[in-house]
């Protein structure tokens, strides 16, 4: 009996709901065309939502490692400038090696040759001791302490870190957990000369002349050695475009030192000396060349990284557009649409609201 | 004296159709009143009692005219219970989905400015410091952003204890449990109860035949659907139209006695009064309902569980962690707990251990070994000790240790494989900020197996699709209870054409039947005049 009843608040409470209905999808759709988003949300799209923070994630990390990859490309960049000039001032100490042992040269002549080539010891010092944004690029590890100072005793000592040693180098992150090396140290590209005494626990000392006259040792922080001096041996270690300076120079000064003593014996053995550091020079040429070689191949790499990070921005940014950028063109027509419904609707209810026997009686 | 009949018959149907059209007035003038049941008036035919035998004048007079038979409530009880369980059952999903709504609110980290966010710039300050270990600038902008990120789990956690808070009280506080959702919920259902007990009451008085009191009815049937919408509720209808109402197999209202009342305490309280250790022992909700009787009497001592649909069930159980896979904000509470203590022992762990360096304060270019108690993030407890026990959200902090004056220097950047290799000047050394980098993809087992930036989104992802899927049973639900609504206001609610036709029906029986005693009244004059 009941099945066919309806009410007339029934009726009402329907009209209500349908203008209710419309309402809310007429508003959904024009606060989506406002802000052009199409989740403002989480609980609009769960999967979508995800995919937004993940991918917002991923855009924050290109861009750390896009800087990393900008930032490690100018220490190489003037790291390669660095080895490019240190080749030449090699080369140029090469030619004056070469005419040194050319035995033609006159005492004065090679006076003239030393000056020159201690000059080129230092600049090929303040070389190696470049700053890139406050560290210096051939300290290794030890970004803070200058890597080279000549001592008076004539040393050229290394203070960075060794070569090859994983705790001593300095990495910078071009992809997700993808490390690059992004230094080289300073014994690998100039090598040192270092002259001291070793005592009997093998700890490194060298000879002062303190306020008396006197000749005492002392360590690389300022402790004196107080054992037998006797227990000390006299040790030279060098390497590289330094080793080979040093010991140029200070054989050409030997040579001087014999032709003005006319020491015969002695000059050939300094002339020896002095022929062995064309190899040493061609050594080390070769050893700063392998160092340019390696970090070319490096720069190349952050070259390619930088332009597939690019792509995966641009990639990841569309994609991240797709997931929450409204379609304007359907968002639209389906605003169009819920517009004429809502209107229909409205216009439906206000007029059959008032339909009853009511208006024939 | 046929006549004479008749004119009683139709003086009796003259006095019915009044009755008939005061019904359709009164039905006319509670077409909006809620919860009115339309009442029609049957009709019968009086019969007068008397042998008819073979005699067709017996028959006749028989007839006696119409009476009222009842006046019918339109009414369909099945419709009702039917009706009382499905809003119920909206009425607890739309508590849920007001939490969940609110927790979605919390986490919104769509515009990137969430703890996501904060994670993001966490792990780029690292990507920073690993390139200059040893600048202050780094180490600083390390250090504000491990602020911010605390500061931000804190704020995160402030708002969840608010959400809770709002809804069931802190735990502990008589105030903030008096100002909670479930406070007013839980008066108004007891008023509730009260009312039903008092009409139940009325009806026992009233409805002593076999007629319904139809108003107490509606009125009863109202207060009824006011119950269901705060817990699930049985009826039973007594002959006298009284009602009992049970939740699951506790009885609250029988007669016209509120049996079961609902009392409300505080978590802290309740723990106090039971010998309960509170926060320590105490799992449950930060209210606990109980039920008494009418004389004060404890029926049941924690009535949570027996509670579980309606308004009050959804809100009860809203914001406890129970361990079972549903998302809420006491489950959200507990991870980002979980979150926040990891991420404090992952890096404290870190820039603790043996061959990591950190830098000497007094010459910041020589590295120093780092000791024990070097925390990146550590609670204080009330005294202001530092502490690595028990961080959660709410109280992660990064240490004063690095927060002091010189204190960015004890963040641990150097990291020798080998210890034999450590040499003070090496503060290029950034092993240890890589060893860090790289927990951001490694995979926790404190974090279910997940690493610390998914396991937030993973959260996230709960949270949204609990959301989603809350809003869609909701909106299910919406239109099921919207639907029955509407069959009931169809089955009883007054149509204005049917009371217009009926006004018009009555209205011309009104006047037929005054015509017939007009009629029959000038038939008794022409019977005087006879005969003069």
């Amino acid at each position: 009996m009941y099945s066919n009843r309806i009410s007339t608040t029934a009726r009402y409470n329907l009209l209500t709901e349908d203008l209710k209905r419309n309402e809310a999808n007429y508003n959904r759709l024009t606060a989506q065309l406002a802000s052009g988003k199409k989740i403002t949300n989480i609980t609009d799209d769960p999967i979508a939502a995800v995919n937004i923070v993940n991918t917002n994630r991923q855009l924050g990390q290109i861009t750390t490692f896009n800087q990393n990859t900008q930032l490690a490309m100018e220490e190489l960049d003037s790291l390669d400038d660095l080895m490019e000039l240190a080749g030449g001032y090699l080369t140029q100490a090469w030619d004056k090696a070469v005419q040194a042992n050319n035995g033609t040269y006159g005492v004065t002549s090679l006076k003239a040759l030393k000056v020159e080539i201690d000059e080129i010891t230092k600049t090929m010092v303040d070389l190696a001791n470049t700053e890139f944004n406050d560290n210096f690029i051939f300290g290794g590890a030890n970004t803070k302490l200058t890597p080279y100072e000549m001592d008076e005793n004539g040393n050229i000592i290394y203070n960075g870190t060794p070569q090859n040693n994983p705790d001593y180098i300095r990495k910078t992150e071009i992809a997700d957990g993808v490390f690059e090396v992004i230094n080289t140290t300073g014994d690998r590209v100039f090598g040192y000369y270092d002259s001291y005494f070793e005592s009997a626990d093998n700890k490194k000392y060298y000879p002062q002349t303190d306020e008396n006259g006197n000749t005492i040792y002392v360590d690389k922080k300022g402790n004196q050695y107080t054992g037998d001096e006797s227990a000390l041996t006299a040790k030279t270690d060098y390497s590289g475009v330094m080793g080979a300076l040093k010991i140029l120079s200070d054989s050409i000064q030997e040579v001087i030192d014999a032709k003005e003593s006319g020491d015969s014996d002695a000059e050939t053995a300094s002339y020896t000396k002095m022929f062995s550091t064309l190899d040493m020079f061609s050594k080390a040429h070769n050893d700063i060349l392998t160092e340019q070689t390696k970090f070319g191949g490096v720069q190349n790499r952050l070259q390619m990284t930088e332009s597939t990070l690019d792509t995966n921005t641009e990639n990841l940014t569309s994609y991240l557009s797709s997931l929450q950028d409204v379609d304007l063109a359907s968002a639209a027509s389906k605003w169009m649409q819920a517009q004429y419904s809502y209107q229909a609707s409205l216009q439906v209810a206000a007029q059959s609201m008032n339909m009853s026997l009511l208006n024939y009686m | 004296m046929n006549l004479l009949s008749s004119l009683n018959i139709s003086a009796g149907a003259l006095s019915v159709n009044e009755k008939a059209i005061s019904v359709v007035s009164h039905n006319v003038s509670n077409m909006n009143t809620e919860g009115y049941h339309k009442q029609r008036v049957n009709l019968q035919a009086r019969n007068i009692a008397g042998q008819i035998g073979d005699n067709p004048a017996n028959q006749v007079r028989a007839n006696g005219g119409v009476k009222i038979a009842n006046v019918m409530r339109y009414n369909d009880d099945y419709l009702n219970n039917y009706y009382r369980e499905q809003l119920s059952q909206k009425n607890m999903l739309e508590q849920q989905l007001g939490n969940l709504d609110e927790l979605a609110g919390i986490f919104n980290d769509l515009e990137g400015t969430g703890v996501d966010a904060a994670l993001s710039k966490f792990y780029e300050a690292l990507n920073n410091l690993q390139q200059y270990p040893a600048s202050s600038t780094a180490r600083t902008n390390f250090v504000e952003t491990s602020k911010t990120l605390t500061s931000l789990l804190n704020e995160k956690s402030v708002q969840l204890s608010k959400l809770t808070g709002e809804a069931l009280g802190d735990g502990s506080s008589e105030d903030s449990l008096k100002n909670s959702k479930i406070y007013v919920q839980y008066r108004e259902l007891n008023n509730s109860l009260e009312e039903l007990a008092a009409v139940n009451k009325a009806l026992q008085t009233t409805q002593t035949g076999t007629l319904t009191a139809n108003n107490l009815l509606d009125q009863r049937d109202l207060i009824l659907h006011d119950i269901a919408q705060f817990v699930d509720i049985t009826v039973e209808e007594s002959p006298n139209g009284s009602v009992a109402v049970y939740t699951g197999d506790q009885a609250l209202v029988k007669g016209a006695k509120v049996v079961g009342k609902l009392d409300i305490d505080t978590a802290k309280s309740y723990c106090e009064k039971h010998g309960i250790i509170y926060p320590d022992e105490w799992t449950g909700e930060n209210a606990v309902l109980s039920i008494v009787d009418e004389d004060g009497g404890v029926v049941v001592e924690n009535a949570n569980s027996v509670i579980t649909g309606g308004a009050l069930g959804g809100l009860i159980h809203s914001a406890t962690d129970y361990d079972d896979g549903v998302t809420n904000a006491g489950t959200v509470q507990a991870s980002l707990d979980k979150l926040a203590s990891s991420i404090a022992s992952i890096f404290n762990d870190l820039n603790k251990r043996e061959n990591a360096y950190c830098i000497d304060p007094a010459n910041t270019n020589h590295l120093k070994a780092t000791y024990e108690g070097n925390n990146l993030f550590a609670c204080y407890d009330e005294d202001g000790n530092e502490t690595t026990e028990g961080i959660t959200a709410a109280n992660i902090k990064v240490s004063d240790n690095i927060l002091k004056t010189d204190g960015i220097w004890n963040i641990s950047c150097a990291y020798f494989e080998n210890g034999d290799n450590y040499d003070e000047n090496a503060v290029g050394n950034a092993q240890n900020v890589i060893a860090m980098i790289g927990t951001r993809n490694e995979k926790q087992p404190e974090l279910n197996g997940m690493s610390v930036e998914d396991f937030y989104t993973s959260m996230l992802g709960k949270i949204a699709s609990a959301g989603d899927s809350a809003k869609s049973l909701y909106e299910t639900q919406c239109d099921v209870v919207d639907s029955l609504e509407n069959q009931l206001d169809s089955a009883y609610g007054v149509d204005l054409n049917e009371e217009l036709v009926d006004l018009v029906k009555y209205q011309t029986a009104y006047a037929a039947a005054a015509q017939v005693f007009n009629t029959v009244n000038s038939c008794l004059d022409t019977l005087m005049t006879l005969g003069r």
